[in-house]
């Protein structure tokens, strides 16, 4: 697996990911229009100075906005098939600029993950230096492990995700609530639920040491995330994980 | 240095682990034919199907709703002029939004509140539509 393919195939995922996000945020433009407008956005923004309250303020303006979106959209597309450092860069600038209108985060954490993608993109992108690039990629494959073994960390201090209750509270409670199936697990089930996700999360940097390991840890952090779109949601967040992945299995080839 | 927080999509946070509490739902009321509504919750369930995997905008838009309503609650710990933050006027806006959506006609007047299982977190105002 050669430097140049892991960064070819990391723009490529993180395209399909830029290329949803904008589409979906296109189809939320009413919304966008007619909520999150500048006359509130600006309270926010009191303390900034006034040329960059101006500036938001036309970035923010519905028309532009779409227009900004739309682009996003295109770059996306050519992000793949042109190496250009600009194309990659004003991705980046936009998704800035969408958890800006979005008082911080139109996502959460898959607007995290794609701006530490597309921050990696950027540099590799602007210089052509093996090592730098070298060190994009490690940035990448860091923070993936970072993200789910954090995650793990916090959730094993916690009596009711060790315990299950936590996991089962959060999918009763989504958005689509909890499948038939699901109410009908025991709760000796439920935390075994639980403790698979934490053991997987807990023991993902493991998948640093070897590419075989590095690939079964990927299956199932593949799995994971698609566990959290059907129960929860967080299509993006497939994506965006996706994206990170060739980076970790690039890594843990050179350990 | 509070406007820090425009950029949390560069940090990463783990709050989403932090407690199993209820979350409270965002409620509506409409005052309508000489008459308040019951209230109702302002988003409705939604179904799950594989090509959301893609393209969720709903989904993601209620979720970004939920952030709104986060962000609320923090601003109701620290902040006795509510009504003056971004996050009440957003789900004002969000309220009302809805509201038109569903195109109940006649309806002159709107209410919104925050509740779960064990209470009334707040309650706005009457806005006119």
């Amino acid at each position: 697996m050669s430097q140049e393919g892991t960064i070819l195939a990391i723009r490529c995922l993180a395209a399909w990911a830029c290329f949803w996000q904008s589409v979906e945020l296109l189809a939320l433009r009413r919304e966008y229009s007619e909520i999150w407008i500048w006359p509130v956005l600006q309270t926010d923004m009191k303390d900034f100075p006034r040329w960059s309250q101006r500036l938001f303020q036309t970035l923010f303006e519905p028309h532009l906005f779409t227009a900004i979106l739309a682009a996003r959209l295109i770059a996306s597309v050519a992000l793949p098939l042109v190496n250009w450092p600009w194309v990659v860069l004003f991705l980046l600038l936009s998704t800035a600029l969408i958890a800006v209108r979005w008082r911080g985060s139109f996502n959460g954490g898959s607007d995290f993950m794609t701006v530490v993608v597309l921050s990696a993109l950027t540099v590799a992108a602007f210089f052509e230096d093996r090592t730098i690039r070298l060190g994009c990629l490690w940035y990448i494959a860091i923070q993936t492990t970072l993200s789910y073994f954090i995650a793990g960390t916090v959730k094993i201090g916690k009596p009711s995700w060790r315990s299950g209750a936590a996991l089962d509270h959060i999918i009763r409670n989504s958005i689509y609530g909890a499948p038939s199936w699901w109410r009908k697990l025991s709760p000796k089930l439920v935390s075994i639920a639980s403790s698979l996700v934490l053991s997987f999360e807990l023991l993902f940097p493991v998948a640093l040491l070897s590419p075989s390991l590095c690939l079964i840890f990927l299956a199932a952090a593949a799995q994971f995330h698609l566990m959290n779109f059907w129960f929860l949601g967080l299509n993006r967040f497939v994506w965006a994980w996706l994206a990170a992945y060739p980076a970790v299995v690039y890594c843990s080839l050179r350990l | 240095m509070k406007w820090l927080y425009l950029l949390r999509t560069f940090l990463p946070t783990w709050r989403f682990f932090e407690d199993i509490s209820d979350e409270p739902s965002l409620q509506f009321r409409v005052f309508r034919h000489h008459q308040w509504t019951d209230w109702h919750p302002v988003f409705d369930p939604m179904m799950r199907s594989w090509p959301q995997l893609c393209f969720n905008p709903q989904v993601n838009y209620q979720l970004a709703a939920g952030s709104v309503v986060q962000h609320l609650l923090q601003e109701l710990e620290d902040k006795s002029k509510i009504e003056e933050t971004a996050p009440f006027q957003l789900l004002q806006k969000l309220v009302l939004f809805e509201i038109v959506r569903r195109r109940l006609s006649g309806t002159e007047r709107f209410q919104f509140k925050l509740q779960d299982s064990q209470a009334e977190w707040m309650i706005s105002p009457e806005f006119p539509t």
